[in-house]
């Protein structure tokens, strides 16, 4: 099972916990409630296991990008960039972890510089605009936007339009309405915060 | 070499296979449990499920179905020596560790939700979820499942919609206390999977307050999904018009002018809080007149829950690196605001 969809099952775990402990901790069964509290605490720690370990995932494959990419490194480094996003949505849809995913975006931005620099550019991530999975093409719309905005405006309208309060629909929307209203995208952005030498 | 099978005591510490007045149990988890008065051997997979996490191997159960069975009728009978001889012919070693036994009671937690799942399913045609043609209906339909209505399955979805969003800032509530509560556990032992009794070692009293509180806001946010999206009207604070509360002062202490408003409406109430749609704090307090901001047509009342799912919609990272939506957002003129605001009380379908 993938790292993402551990976390969507412990998260799940977690409401079951909740929910099957109310009686207990309206008790005054203190040991039970003891025993309740450390079953939750080990839910949390595999939680914090997981998130570890897919952060750290993501830190190796940025580890040598400063060396000159090849072919191989650039496909590794797209596949890492959609584990990202997923692993970012995740996160956050499921947990409201936004310090998390604010880590993780931040390395999807050295991921988009890096693949800046050779061959394509971060162009080479175009290929996850047809991803099955909608919460890698709305974070790869929110870095092309401003490269291919006739490609990628439908796209991230289509999954604004569907809707339904997750955090892929909210992410197209908020790239539309930047782009829409000022022409901003995370990229542009980037590369602004990288010539004032704030990178 | 003979080894002697026995049962335990029941306890809090049990390890064992002990008689309860709930039943058979094994640690602390029920393999005959009652149900509706009368004593019943578990299923055979629920049984399986739970001896594969006691003893970290897979058990055939089929060779125990019968003696669980045996224990169960013996237990209705009120023939408790009966019941603990066909228990101890039952031959189940003690669990492991403290660990196997939380590792079980987890499994049983899980069984159960499935359970609930597959009643769910199995629902009578009057239950709203699975709604049945009325009695008499023509072509023989009475009394069977009928398709859910437009309207019916809109509504469901948008209730859905808001549970889901209270049950993520019910994650991030108990994932900090529990967070908490293994701070004190690691200051106290190092190794959590050798606590014997974790009532000894955490501040329980304390945590299980803060618990109880949280299931208030449950019951807020769930009784508010219960009757889908409002109106803004049904969502505002006033139904007597508009009002504006502050002053500048009030506006420069954004704590005060909330006060005022507590002071004039109360409090939001049990599991509820006050919410800006246009923000109030951050660079609004300084560019927008806090007329715009303190007044019954800005500030709704929301379940708590529900507001801090709404803030964490504001808290998502912006197209603009170093920069959340809050912040993105506030860079926009108040009208701009105002209407991506109440976008965000839609997409969560608090507002209709």
């Amino acid at each position: 099972m993938r790292t993402e969809d551990k976390i969507i099952e412990l998260a799940a775990k977690l409401d079951n916990w909740f929910d099957s402990n109310a009686a207990t901790f309206a008790s005054e069964n203190r040991s039970a409630q003891g025993r309740a509290i450390v079953r939750g605490i080990k839910l949390v720690r595999e939680l914090d296991r997981l998130k570890k370990e897919g952060m750290a995932a993501i830190g190796v494959q940025l580890n040598d990008t400063n060396s000159t990419l090849g072919d191989a490194k650039v496909a590794s480094l797209v596949e890492t960039f959609a584990f990202a996003a997923r692993l970012a949505v995740t996160l956050r849809d499921e947990l409201l972890d936004t310090n998390a995913e604010n880590e993780i975006w931040c390395m999807m931005d050295s991921i988009a510089l890096a693949l800046d620099k050779v061959g394509r550019g971060r162009a080479a991530l175009d290929v996850l605009l047809d991803h099955p999975d909608v919460r890698v093409r709305a974070v790869a719309g929110a870095y092309l936007i401003d490269l291919d905005p006739e490609r990628v405006v439908p796209i991230l309208r289509e999954i604004d339009e569907k809707g339904g309060g997750s955090v892929p629909d909210l992410r197209a929307h908020w790239t539309l309405l930047a782009w829409e209203r000022e022409r901003q995208s995370r990229f542009k952005s980037l590369n602004r915060s990288a010539a004032s030498g704030l990178e | 070499m003979f080894k002697i099978w026995r049962l335990s005591e029941a306890g809090p510490n049990n390890l064992g296979l002990a008689c309860t007045d709930e039943g058979l149990v094994l640690g602390q988890t029920p393999l005959v449990e009652r149900r509706a008065g009368r004593f019943v051997a578990r299923e055979q997979r629920e049984i399986e499920r739970l001896l594969k996490c006691a003893y970290r191997m897979e058990v055939a159960a089929d060779r125990l179905m019968s003696g669980l069975a045996t224990v169960a009728a013996a237990l209705n009978a009120d023939d408790q020596c009966l019941a603990r001889i066909a228990a101890e012919h039952l031959k189940l070693p003690d669990l492991p560790s403290q660990e196997a036994c939380i590792a079980v009671e987890t499994e049983d937690i899980l069984i159960k939700s499935d359970r609930r799942q597959n009643e769910i399913q199995k629902a009578s045609p009057d239950d709203p979820k699975h709604p049945g043609w009325p009695k008499g209906t023509e072509g023989g339909r009475g009394g069977k499942f009928r398709p859910k209505t437009d309207a019916e399955i809109a509504q469901e979805i948008k209730g859905r919609v808001i549970r889901i969003a209270a049950r993520r800032a019910l994650r991030v509530s108990a994932l900090k206390l529990l967070r908490l509560s293994a701070e004190v556990a690691a200051n106290v032992i190092p190794i959590l999977d050798v606590v014997a009794d974790a009532a000894l070692v955490l501040d329980v009293a304390d945590t299980v307050s803060q618990f109880w509180k949280l299931s208030t806001d449950v019951t807020a946010a769930f009784d508010f999904a219960q009757h889908g999206p409002r109106s803004f009207e049904e969502l505002q604070v006033s139904s007597s018009g508009y009002e504006e509360f502050s002053n500048y002062g009030d506006f420069v202490k954004g704590e005060l002018a909330l006060e005022a408003i507590a002071k004039r409406f109360g409090s939001a109430g049990d599991g509820c809080q006050y919410h800006h749609v246009v923000t109030q704090g951050g660079a609004n307090a300084d560019n927008i007149p806090p007329e715009q901001l303190q007044n019954t047509n800005n500030i709704v009342r929301l379940p708590t829950l529900l507001h801090e799912a709404v803030s964490g919609m504001y808290s998502e990272p912006s197209p603009v690196k170093g920069m959340n939506m809050y912040q993105c957002l506030q860079t926009q003129p108040y009208a701009v605001q105002r209407e991506e605001g109440l976008k965000i009380l839609r997409r969560l379908n608090i507002l209709k």
